[in-house]
């Protein structure tokens, strides 16, 4: 079991520096020179070059990349052109508001699809199976933007319930909080629900066929009982799989649906900076973002040594 | 005295492309208190069926008509709940498949012990029940063993444990569908002798599913030969193996290699074995008259003119063939 976990740490980090050099190699090749942007187009050539070597950008590629990681893992991202401070802090700040609504997106997705696909596995063609293949086609098909425009129509303009968008921060208060992100958590969970509610059902109905649910039954227990006390644990390792993959859409989906919605996360923070050519911003948030993603993977994994104990003694 | 199981005019459909096929028909059979009946019959015979149906396990789509009734209680059409509380605690079943029918993700104590514990015990006391219940099917090192999943165990091991499982309640009779057909011969015989002593000190009484003749003649008293859904030979084990009224079971003997116990082995042991030409009729296209008749040594013409009627003799046999003559039945 831990020589699991030291391998999959060891391809985390492996994928953290792949990941790392990609990024770095993207924004170095694309055009546009962050020193001209922050001093403007009417900058003397001399005052250009002085940023351009106190930003460090008259280094070697190679320089600058390991100044750049070993800052990062410290914690130092540098400091933004555009906003002129640490970037570190404007992370933070904006996470303050993604991983929130990350974690209410995912939440819902799971209240949402898991019942519905056990449902729909258990009386499979039934009635709960209809609703359930048609909401998940729905939410297969259906942009989260879209929903998250469709939602503001709806619920803000029409019937004044919820904010139609905006942030005013944590310190208004936890209801106020979650109130203002909830349109646009829901915005983000139903096509996550959709996928997630195929994959239930599927995982379900293949765990119902298996042997052990007929010993379950000829054990005396009814169907609900075996559902939850033999299926459902079985049939989570697939979901989980789907739930991790998920996280990265989620976070990419933030970016859309966190400008519908004008909130300050860090989705709209990396949209904002690419779009003022802000790069240190741009490559430290993505850098982040995607050790996110990396690390929700690893926790995934570890995840699966819980559910499947056939997994923990293989090596 | 009422029978413990007493089945009657038993038919079991199941629903296909083609519409609702007949797949065992005509089965009437009764099971005393104690008593061990084996099931015989090739693959696709109707004989696991038949096992689901007096669970009530039956998958959807299959359906069962006439009559099957346990201690007097009707069976056919009983509500799944009311069915609930039958199985484990008065009817238990092991099946074929040791290696997937343990829940690979629960502990071999914890799926012991679950019935007991659904039934209201203690985590500690059904652990302690399942402890022993691990020792009654002679599980070595039971209690290092009690907290292994079942992928740590080998096939023979998990077919203790699903055993375990089937005694927990206390059962008053035993369904074994095809326990031994996945393990190697040795553990066959270990398996198989386990059951037998059990059934006899547990007083429960077994009706074993087999296709291997072998099986049947070491663990039951009595045996019905099965075939295309219809039971075509029933009577003491001895008999039956020993001497067949059916031209099936002959047929079937002969193809058996000898792995009979002493005095049912074959003459000739080096003989080649005999091998029944044809296959099994599909239930979509069941002949007009025997069902055996395509593929029987002894056909005449008279065999399709209708389904041979089951006959019972007075020594507690019982065939359907037109050739048996009365007198053929020993006394």
């Amino acid at each position: 079991m831990v020589a699991a976990m030291v391998k999959r740490l060891a391809s985390l980090a492996a994928t953290l520096a792949a990941v790392s050099m990609v990024i770095f190699l993207v924004m170095n090749v694309l055009p546009g020179d962050p020193a001209a942007v922050a001093l403007g187009t009417s900058a003397q050539e001399d005052t250009l070059a002085a940023l351009r070597h106190e930003m460090g950008l008259d280094q070697p590629l190679p320089v600058r990349y390991v100044h750049w990681v070993g800052g990062a893992i410290t914690g130092d991202f540098g400091t933004s052109a555009t906003y002129g401070v640490p970037v570190r802090g404007l992370i933070a700040d904006r996470l303050a508001v993604t991983l929130p609504l990350a974690g209410m997106a995912i939440l819902l997705s799971m209240l949402l699809a898991l019942p519905l696909g056990i449902l729909a596995a258990s009386r499979q063609n039934g009635a709960a199976d209809w609703i359930a293949t048609i909401f998940s086609q729905l939410g297969v098909a259906t942009p989260n933007f879209w929903i998250g425009l469709l939602l503001i129509l709806v619920f803000s303009t029409a019937l004044g319930w919820m904010p139609s968008g905006g942030f005013s921060g944590w310190n208004d208060g936890m209801i106020n909080g979650i109130k203002q992100l909830f349109l646009p958590a829901v915005a983000l969970a139903l096509p996550q629900a959709g996928v997630l509610t195929r994959v239930t059902r599927a995982a379900v109905l293949d765990v119902l066929s298996e042997d052990f649910v007929r010993t379950a039954r000829a054990k005396g227990l009814n169907r609900r009982q075996a559902l939850f006390r033999h299926v459902v644990p079985n049939a989570l390792a697939p979901v989980v799989t789907i739930l991790g993959l998920q996280f990265s859409f989620l976070v990419a989906g933030a970016v859309l649906v966190e400008n519908v919605f004008t909130l300050p996360g860090l989705g709209r923070l990396a949209y904002q900076a690419f779009t003022q050519r802000d790069f240190l911003v741009v490559q430290n948030v993505v850098l982040f973002i995607a050790a996110l993603v990396v690390v929700v993977n690893f926790l995934v994994d570890l995840l699966y040594l819980f559910l499947d104990p056939r997994l923990r003694s293989s090596r | 005295m009422t029978p413990l199981l007493s089945v009657r005019d038993l038919s079991i459909t199941v629903s296909t492309p083609e519409g609702e096929l007949p797949i065992v028909s005509d089965m009437t059979f009764d099971l005393a208190e104690g008593e061990t009946l084996g099931i015989v019959g090739e693959s696709g015979s109707g004989k696991s069926l038949l096992a689901l149906a007096l669970i009530g396990l039956l998958a959807p789509g299959a359906r069962a008509f006439g009559s099957i009734r346990f201690r007097g209680e009707e069976l056919v059409g009983l509500d799944d709940a009311a069915f609930c509380g039958l199985r484990g605690r008065k009817i238990a079943m092991i099946f074929q498949e040791p290696m997937t029918a343990l829940n690979p993700t629960m502990r071999i104590g914890d799926q012991i012990g679950e019935m007991l514990r659904l039934k209201g015990s203690g985590r500690r006391e059904a652990r302690e029940a399942a402890l022993s219940l691990l020792d009654r099917v002679r599980l070595a090192h039971a209690r290092q063993r009690i907290d292994a999943y079942p992928h740590e165990l080998s096939g023979g091991q998990r077919q203790r444990v699903l055993i375990a499982i089937a005694l927990a309640g206390g059962p008053d009779l035993l369904i074994a569908d095809e326990p031994t057909t996945a393990l190697d011969v040795t553990l066959e015989a270990e398996i198989l002798t386990l059951l037998s002593e059990l059934v006899r000190e547990e007083r429960m009484a077994l009706i074993m599913v087999s296709h291997d003749l072998g099986v049947i003649a070491r663990a039951t008293a009595r045996t019905m030969v099965m075939y295309a859904g219809a039971r075509l030979e029933e009577g003491p084990t001895a008999m039956v193996l020993g001497r067949p009224l059916n031209p099936y079971t002959e047929a079937l003997l002969a193809a058996s290699p000898a792995s009979l116990p002493e005095g049912k082995r074959l003459e000739r042991p080096r003989q080649r074995l005999a091998v029944i030409p044809g296959a099994v009729p599909a239930f979509s296209t069941l002949p007009p008259g025997c069902r055996f008749a395509g593929r029987c040594s002894r056909h005449q013409p008279d065999c399709d003119a209708g389904e041979p009627p089951w006959r019972d003799f007075p020594d507690g046999r019982g065939v359907r063939c037109i050739h048996t003559r009365a007198n053929e039945a020993p006394a």
